[in-house]
């Protein structure tokens, strides 16, 4: 009696110890590994090198140099500076060309943004033009008391710098504009009057 | 010697009679039927990208190919800051069977060190994640269930130059991959 109730407790246990097994094994199969694999992935060499790479003073113009003495112009890491300008009577213009060049960029430009700084402690009015990005600054002509700022895509300063708008990527091509700095009021001032740091912002974004 | 005799066939009587026979009766053990099938949507083997980002110079997305288990994005470049591909994906259970999202594990690619944080990985210029929408905004995360028979979950996976400035020389990043671990429920 005694040896078969041992028989019976070992074949309930080798029963228990089957049935463990089995669950075991199923539960182990149940999962599945999903794989993303991304593959090569590459970034080819880019260039971004919009820059000024040129400019000149061309012309003084006006009825006669008294009161009139345009200052020199030059560039450098992408900052165009002109030196102390005097204009003191109608028609005294001073005259300037930039050159931008996009040199071999590899990616497409476009005008961001033009603004135009009005001197310190002046007040000025504005002239806009649409090249820039949507939304954003884009003025070509201030006008600060007597004194008219413009920067133009012809000599003459009638039309604003439309062919800033972009650079394609890929080409090297170079765009000039006319920094005009002119007397446009209808008399001269009667005392002394310095306009400090006016200036004009360019700015390119990748497109 | 008598006596002895019958005391120890008595002891053997005894003995005899304390006992107890023990069962334990199974009724019926009954399995139903159940499938287990996890794996991603294929019945459109390949997926195109949505591109973005500015100008398409220096960028390719290449096609995924999606089989149960595996999908495999081909050649794809990315160059310059903004540029994106995105690649819509799906993973069903067409099994009678829940199951749960038990891990992400995203590896980088060869000879690359990343900044891994659960589905996503920042690797140089590029970082590569899988989220839960279109835009990128939300990572995909561990634990969730998916129902059995009809349960679906679309996923993204998305690679993006996020680096802000320009490459000099080409670089390829190779290997890069997201290992998804589903679990019975």
């Amino acid at each position: 009696m005694k040896r078969n109730n041992k028989k019976i407790m070992y074949k309930i246990i080798i029963v228990l110890i089957i049935v463990s097994s089995i669950l075991s094994v199923v539960f182990a199969a149940l999962s599945t590994t999903l794989t993303v694999n991304v593959g090569n992935l590459t970034q080819i060499a880019t260039k971004w090198n919009i820059s000024v790479s040129s400019t000149s003073a061309i012309n003084n113009y006006g009825s006669s140099g008294t009161g009139r003495d345009c200052g020199t112009i030059s560039t450098s890491n992408n900052v165009v500076t002109v030196t102390a300008t005097t204009l003191s009577k109608p028609g005294d213009l001073c005259e300037y060309s930039i050159t931008f060049t996009n040199g071999n960029s590899t990616m497409n430009a476009k005008l961001d943004s033009l603004t135009a700084t009005a001197p310190s402690g002046n007040t000025c009015t504005y002239t806009t033009f649409s090249s820039c990005t949507s939304g954003n600054t884009c003025q070509y002509k201030m006008v600060c008391g007597n004194i008219t700022y413009t920067l133009s895509s012809n000599e003459s300063g009638t039309s604003a710098p439309t062919n800033l708008a972009s650079f394609t990527g890929g080409t090297t091509t170079s765009k000039t504009v006319y920094l005009r700095v002119e007397f446009t009021g209808s008399s001269p001032s009667e005392s002394a009057i310095t306009q400090t740091n006016p200036k004009f912002t360019v700015v390119y974004a990748q497109n | 010697m008598g006596v002895l005799s019958v005391m120890i066939l008595g002891l053997s009587i005894a003995f005899a009679a304390l006992s107890a026979t023990l069962k334990i009766n199974f009724g019926n053990v009954n399995q139903t039927a159940q499938t287990w099938d996890v794996q991603f949507n294929d019945s459109t083997t390949s997926v195109t990208a949505t591109e973005g980002g500015t100008s398409a110079t220096g960028r390719s997305c290449g096609t995924a190919s999606v089989s149960a288990t595996q999908v495999t994005v081909a050649n794809t470049e990315l160059s310059k800051p903004g540029d994106k591909c995105t690649w819509a994906l799906t993973v069903e259970n067409k099994g009678s069977i829940d199951a749960t999202l038990t891990s992400i594990t995203p590896t980088a690619p060869t000879s690359v060190s990343c900044t891994p944080s659960g589905a996503s990985m920042v690797c140089g210029n590029i970082t590569y994640k899988i989220t839960t929408d279109a835009a990128g905004t939300t990572l995909l995360t561990s634990g969730g269930t998916l129902g059995n028979t009809t349960g679906t979950l679309p996923i993204y996976l998305i690679a993006e130059y996020t680096g802000d400035g320009e490459t000099m020389s080409a670089v390829t990043q190779t290997g890069a991959k997201f290992t998804l671990l589903y679990n019975q429920a």
